[in-house]
């Protein structure tokens, strides 16, 4: 191998790649990647055998094609130290030699036949969609997801498509709260499918998305592959089966809210303030025109922010986890917001018009 | 008027005996005592009122008390029941008075002043919290009643046992004047020694002499000699405990073990009984710690923080079984103790809302509790769950000859 290419490139791919990297991994060469000279490209590819991802530097001169296996983490520190343009790339008595100007590196790697390959995919048969969108659509659905290892099928996003429309669906819950958002492909889809794509996958993928760019996604059996301009991304489906949940999606709600997102958010952060950590809780009480947001710690004290809401219904009080109610928020990323609510035991939605709805659970009395 | 102050103490009789007798009816009426192995040279931890007449005593080493009494059952103790007594009655007090302060696991301080409108005269007050605990425990208990700590304690010595001793206001002096000095809290071998040296020997002789002469022999703590001597305590019955910040448990296996089923059935039953007080103290627990220490006595802890607070068992257990694999692979060698303890603790009844499976947990939950009652009731060892069901029971009691089996497991809280 033996290519010369440009060292912003590099250090992108590298920067993208090395999240797959797991340095934990009891397999060595997991924790390495995988250089590799093509005629007119650089891949560079890296699997912890759930996520596969390969990435192209296409400013490149290729005057012999190669490859070699190598740690990831001296050769991002060499790109990122080095100020020059371009960088020399080779391959001799199993190390990578690094050049640029008046600078000299061999890093020690090992022969590329063992690295797992990390397979590509036609053209036909992919869901097509616009770039921003799918990363607005993991952005709105990634943080509801689940972080316990308990439940498997709460570790992911479910992807909903349907054969021969454009609608396609994102859902993500960790059993708590629940995040929907409805939006778009390009074109109809070719199959209908639903798959739970890991939380790691998705957020390699928003690394992956340049801002305008399609993103074509093909859904099989077992993984679902995903292919940006400059990168092809591979991931093991989650196994299990993903909560009903469209059956605990709430039609009843009597008890609806419009707020100013910014006035609920600072509320609900001053009342937090004085949760105790492990048993945080905010109360929301509405009444007439107004929401009082209240919390108390025994140990440390209490808090009371009154603000002017527009509501419509019975009096109601209720209490939610601070943060749930925060990061619902967040991801309306509106100005006003619309909250209903049933009873104080039952789920509340958050809705941004009619393609995005949160929903989170009270905190309940046994 | 000085105020006139309503103070109980309540003993429990014969209290380790008596439970071993409750929870093995065919030891009712046998001399019963309550120790370590007979053959070794441990002492009577308690002895039931058919031993002592035989003049086997708490404090006594077993061998004497098997020379005694050759005919009585030795049994070993069972902590984790006479805990679980302990906190019955406790309960059951805390339903009369205000203030309860538990000294140890069988004798309670009550104050009911102002109580008398609840409860009726003491005397009453007595009867029925004596009738009542032994109708939910099985167990007699003596109360001693006056108008201090001091008093009280030293009347309920005097009524046992399952008596009621009340000393009326203003005769405190004149009840204690006769006494031997032992009698008096704090006055020890030591302390008995010196005043006899003196010719000191009732309560009556301490009240005599100045406070200032017992300060100059027994500093400050003469004082307080002189005022008990004389009837006067003014010292409260401390309010309640505060709730803990952890509960845990730990246990040093008998031999060093590395037996997987072996570890895990015993991390279950630490668990049960750790998930259990959290029950019964209405807190969830969000943290669960365990702790190995391995033959060579180096320990290690591991914690996991669970995604929300719980008082089950099966979530304990599930996190804490995790964290024992991860210690357990890290080092290959026998271990010595396990210990398991919660921590992040909060009251319990309120959780996060579940979207998807509200049914499951509660009746999870609700076999706990039913199993908490049950255990309530017979003593823990009455059922075995999960992984713990290879555990051998507890020590039985049983007849001097036939015992043999070890009991591995010495739960200490």
């Amino acid at each position: 191998m033996n290519v010369s290419c440009s060292r912003t490139q590099l250090r992108e791919a590298l920067r993208v790649v090395s999240g797959v990297v797991d340095p934990r991994n009891i397999k060595p060469i997991l924790k390495d990647i995988h250089i590799k000279a093509l005629r007119d490209k650089l891949e560079i590819s890296a699997t912890d055998l759930e996520v596969g991802l390969k990435f192209f530097v296409r400013d490149v001169q290729v005057s012999k094609p190669g490859g070699i296996v190598i740690p990831a983490d001296p050769l991002g520190g060499i790109v990122n130290e080095s100020r020059d343009e371009r960088l020399s790339l080779s391959v001799a008595n199993s190390a990578l030699h690094v050049e640029g100007k008046g600078s000299k590196f061999h890093v020690v790697g090992v022969s590329e036949e063992e690295f797992p390959e990390i397979p590509d995919f036609p053209d036909e048969a992919c869901l097509e969609i616009e770039g921003a969108v799918l990363r607005e659509m993991i952005e709105k659905t990634v943080f509801a997801v689940s972080s316990e290892k308990q439940r498997y099928a709460l570790n992911g996003v479910l992807l909903v498509t349907k054969e021969k429309t454009a609608k396609i669906e994102m859902i993500g819950t960790d059993g708590h709260r629940l995040a929907v958002i409805r939006r778009k492909a390009n074109a109809p889809a070719p199959s209908s499918n639903s798959a739970i794509i890991a939380v790691k996958a998705l957020q390699q993928l928003q690394k992956m998305i340049g801002d305008e760019e399609v993103v074509k996604i093909a859904i099989h059996e077992r993984q679902v592959m995903m292919r940006t301009e400059n990168g092809v991304l591979v991931a093991q489906l989650v196994e299990g089966r993903f909560p009903a949940y469209k059956e605990v999606i709430p039609e009843d709600c009597d008890k609806r809210l419009e707020i100013s997102a910014e006035e609920l958010g600072n509320a609900v952060r001053q009342a937090a303030a004085l949760t105790a950590g492990e048993s945080a809780a905010v109360w929301l009480k509405l009444s007439g025109s107004k929401l009082v947001v209240e919390s108390s710690d025994p140990e440390r004290g209490e808090a009371r922010v009154e603000i002017e809401a527009k509501y419509e219904g019975a009096p109601i009080e209720i209490r939610f986890n601070p943060d749930f109610l925060l990061d619902g928020v967040k991801a309306m990323g509106r100005d006003t917001i619309r909250f209903e609510m049933k009873d104080a035991a039952r789920a509340a939605v958050m809705r941004a018009g009619a393609d995005y709805l949160y929903l989170l659970m009270p905190i309940v009395q046994e | 008027m000085e105020n006139v102050r309503d103070i109980f103490h309540v003993d429990v009789d014969a209290f380790f005996a008596s439970v071993e007798q409750v929870l093995h009816p065919e030891l009712r009426g046998k001399p019963v005592i309550v120790g370590g192995n007979p053959e070794d040279r441990s002492v009577v931890a308690a002895a039931s009122y058919e031993a002592r007449r035989y003049g086997v005593h708490s404090a006594m080493p077993i061998t004497q008390a098997r020379r005694l009494c050759p005919q009585a059952v030795f049994v070993r103790g069972h902590f984790a029941d006479y805990i679980e007594y302990s906190r019955r009655i406790e309960e059951i007090l805390n339903r009369y008075a205000p203030r309860v302060e538990a000294t140890s696991l069988d004798d309670f301080y009550m104050d009911l002043t102002g109580c008398r409108p609840l409860h009726g005269a003491p005397i009453e007050a007595a009867e029925k919290l004596k009738r009542e605990v032994k109708e939910r425990t099985g167990l007699n208990v003596t109360v001693g009643i006056a108008g201090n700590s001091t008093v009280a304690k030293i009347a309920s010595e005097l009524g046992k046992p399952n008596g009621i001793l009340e000393v009326w206001r203003g005769s405190e002096e004149a009840f204690l004047r006769n006494l031997p000095v032992e009698r008096l809290p704090g006055v020890g071998p030591s302390t008995a020694e010196t005043l006899h040296k003196y010719n000191i020997q009732t309560i009556g002789d301490i009240a005599r002499l100045t406070p200032e002469m017992l300060r100059q022999q027994f500093g400050v703590w003469g004082t307080s000699l002189s005022e008990h001597a004389r009837g006067r305590d003014d010292s409260e019955v401390s309010i309640e405990r505060a709730a803990p910040k952890s509960i845990g448990r730990e246990t040093t296996f008998r031999a060093d073990t590395a037996d997987r089923a072996e570890l895990r059935a015993t991390l279950y039953d630490l668990t049960e009984h750790v998930a259990r007080s959290l029950r019964e103290e209405r807190l969830a627990a969000r943290r669960v710690t365990v702790k190995v220490r391995y033959a060579d006595f180096s320990t290690v802890t591991s914690a996991r923080t669970l995604a929300e607070p719980t008082d089950r068992d099966d979530d304990f257990f599930e996190a804490a079984a995790g964290k024992l694999e991860e210690l357990l692979q890290k080092r290959r060698m026998q271990v010595r103790l396990i210990g398991v303890t919660l921590s992040a603790l909060g009251p319990a009844g309120e959780r996060q809302g579940k979207l998807f499976d509200e049914g499951k947990p509660q009746r999870r939950r609700r076999f706990y509790e039913g199993l908490d009652k049950l255990r309530e009731k017979f003593g823990h060892d009455i059922a075995r769950v999960g992984p713990s069901l290879r555990l051998p029971r507890e020590d039985q009691a049983e007849e001097p000859k036939k015992k043999e089996k070890k009991d591995v497991r010495e739960g200490i809280r």
